[in-house]
């Protein structure tokens, strides 16, 4: 009973923090009304993609894999054709989702996509995504795929930033809280980008995130190449 | 013999784990190989190494001459298999698997029509996989096994989990292809006595190692177990009269004409030698070895070796 009401006590506290924190561009100057939405919607676009990955864990370890790759397809083939699948697809949904509106309303207004971070948010999805993919691969566990979604997704982007706030001072200068801040950035251009209230990302965190993004596709594409087996 | 499979001193790990601990064999083209051993042997994974969805930690395996990881679309495109556990989308249709593992190899649906008649599963094309019975599952993993025309067949455990009519059932639909198409087969099981109907040849496998391997007439001459003789001639009758006053002969089957002769396997060179020389005495037409006792062989190779 202790265990069920700690379990929904945390779930609650979440997802009031998730709520909390998609508001802020809500009392942001000036106010970006898209920036709030795809801060609401960027949820389903990850949770989306997190329940693809669960079920490309499920099909290495449960079998499902057998069946194509006993085909004259090569592992990569079959690993691309999954981040097709579980990473592109959601995407093109996401955005699709959000342009084809504003299209039909008012083209001109598709402006204001370029303010909203919406560039941002897909960045960050993929490179974390990208993370998780590569979990699915070489654990073939889908309770540690969704364990590690949840994780990077979820819970981290909002735990990391609570902590270093109730660790450091939120005023004045404090180099190593803005060291931590900057690595955060790179994990999370978006999340950034909310909680500093629109100061503009640099450009080395982009790199950073794209690099990191880069790297762990090409360690995806190693591991297909070179160790993944279907048991 | 044109070998299409060589294994040598392979080795597998599962973690600390050895699956295979060295096994060595090879498979002619043309044979109905019988992979047979006790659960946990290495059966599956030596199929799984030689269709290259697992990796060896050790030793040489070659299929077509290429290797199965490395160049796994060339062995892929020659060789056609069906897993112990399949795994299938349920609500898929029957025609819709077929049809998108045919595209795979770039087949279009004449292939699916042609596949789905071979096993007889041309009916159920629009059904759905999770009304299947276990039996026509195993069917439909055939019939994906034979997009293609493969020149090898592997078949882990096909009779695994069936009721007893669905196994006749199999291992007939087995032997007619196996006839029909002329495709190489190897097929795992630990079940040897519905083995001895398909196959021709042997490779015995327990705790990761292949204790032997062969043409199953050769083992049975070998291990001295008994061999199954067909002996044509014009007087049969008489013959079998005179072949049952032989010690080493255990019996004698007459059929329209047609003898089968059971002999001691170490004797079996001795009939040979006998019949050579009776031969214008009884008209003997021909007689060749037909069969022999795989589960005897089975005995005497894992008692010699433990």
């Amino acid at each position: 009973m202790l265990k069920w009401v700690a379990a929904v006590t945390v779930l609650l506290a979440l997802i009031h923090t998730w709520i909390v924190f998609a508001s802020i561009p809500m009392i942001m100057q000036p106010f970006n009304f898209l920036q709030g939405v795809t801060a609401f919607t960027g949820m389903i676009y990850a949770f989306l993609i997190i329940s693809a990955l669960y079920s490309l864990a499920s099909d290495l370890s449960q079998g499902g894999a057998q069946l194509f790759l006993s085909q004259p397809i090569s592992r990569v083939t079959y690993v691309l054709a999954w981040i097709l699948a579980s990473l592109g697809t959601p995407t093109l949904i996401f955005v699709l989702s959000i342009v084809l509106p504003i299209v039909v309303i008012d083209p001109s207004l598709l402006y204001l996509l370029s303010s909203s971070g919406l560039h941002l948010l897909i960045l960050e999805t993929l490179e974390l995504s990208c993370f998780i993919f590569l979990v699915a691969c070489v654990s073939k566990n889908r309770g540690a795929t969704l364990l590690v979604g949840l994780l990077l997704f979820f819970i981290l982007p909002f735990m990391i930033p609570l902590l270093l706030m109730m660790i450091y001072s939120p005023i004045g200068a404090q180099p190593m809280r803005d060291y931590l801040f900057e690595v955060y950035a790179v994990f999370y251009p978006f999340r950034y980008a909310l909680i500093s209230f629109g100061r503009n990302i640099n450009s080395a965190s982009y790199v950073g995130t794209t690099m990191l993004m880069l790297t762990t596709f090409a360690l995806i594409l190693f591991y297909s190449k070179r160790r993944l087996e279907v048991t | 013999m044109n070998e299409i499979v060589k294994v040598r001193e392979l080795r597998k790990n599962y973690g600390r784990f050895p699956a295979l601990r060295g096994a060595t064999f090879s498979v002619p083209r043309g044979a109905t190989v019988g992979l047979l051993g006790p659960n946990g042997s290495g059966k599956t994974t030596t199929i799984k190494i030689l269709i290259g969805l697992l990796r060896r930690n050790g030793g040489i395996v070659e299929v077509f001459g290429y290797d199965p990881w490395q160049d796994e679309i060339e062995v892929k495109k020659r060789v056609g298999v069906l897993h112990e556990r399949p795994l299938y989308p349920l609500n898929a249709r029957v025609k819709e698997i077929l049809r998108y593992a045919s595209r795979l190899r770039g087949y279009d649906d004449r292939e699916v029509q042609r596949v789905a008649g071979l096993v007889g599963i041309r009916d159920m094309l629009d059904f759905k996989v999770k009304n299947l019975s276990r039996g026509y599952l195993q069917r439909l993993g055939l019939s994906l096994a034979l997009i293609g025309d493969p020149e090898l067949l592997l078949l882990d455990e096909p009779t695994a989990n069936l009721d007893p009519y669905a196994r006749v059932e199999i291992l007939r639909l087995i032997k007619t292809l196996k006839e029909d198409l002329g495709v190489t087969v190897m097929i795992s099981s630990h079940i040897i006595p519905e083995l001895k109907e398909v196959c021709d040849y042997a490779i015995f496998i327990r705790n990761g190692r292949v204790a032997d391997y062969g043409p199953i007439s050769e083992l049975a001459l070998k291990y001295g177990v008994t061999a199954t003789y067909l002996v044509k001639a014009e007087r049969a009758r008489a013959l079998a009269r005179e072949l049952l006053s032989l010690s080493y002969v255990l019996g004698v089957e007459l059929r329209s004409g047609v003898l089968l002769v059971k002999v001691k396997g170490s004797l079996a060179s001795e009939f040979e030698s006998l019949v050579d020389n009776v031969k214008g005495d009884f008209m003997v037409s021909s007689f060749r070895l037909v069969g022999s006792e795989l589960g005897e062989i089975y005995e005497k190779i894992f008692t010699k070796k433990s």
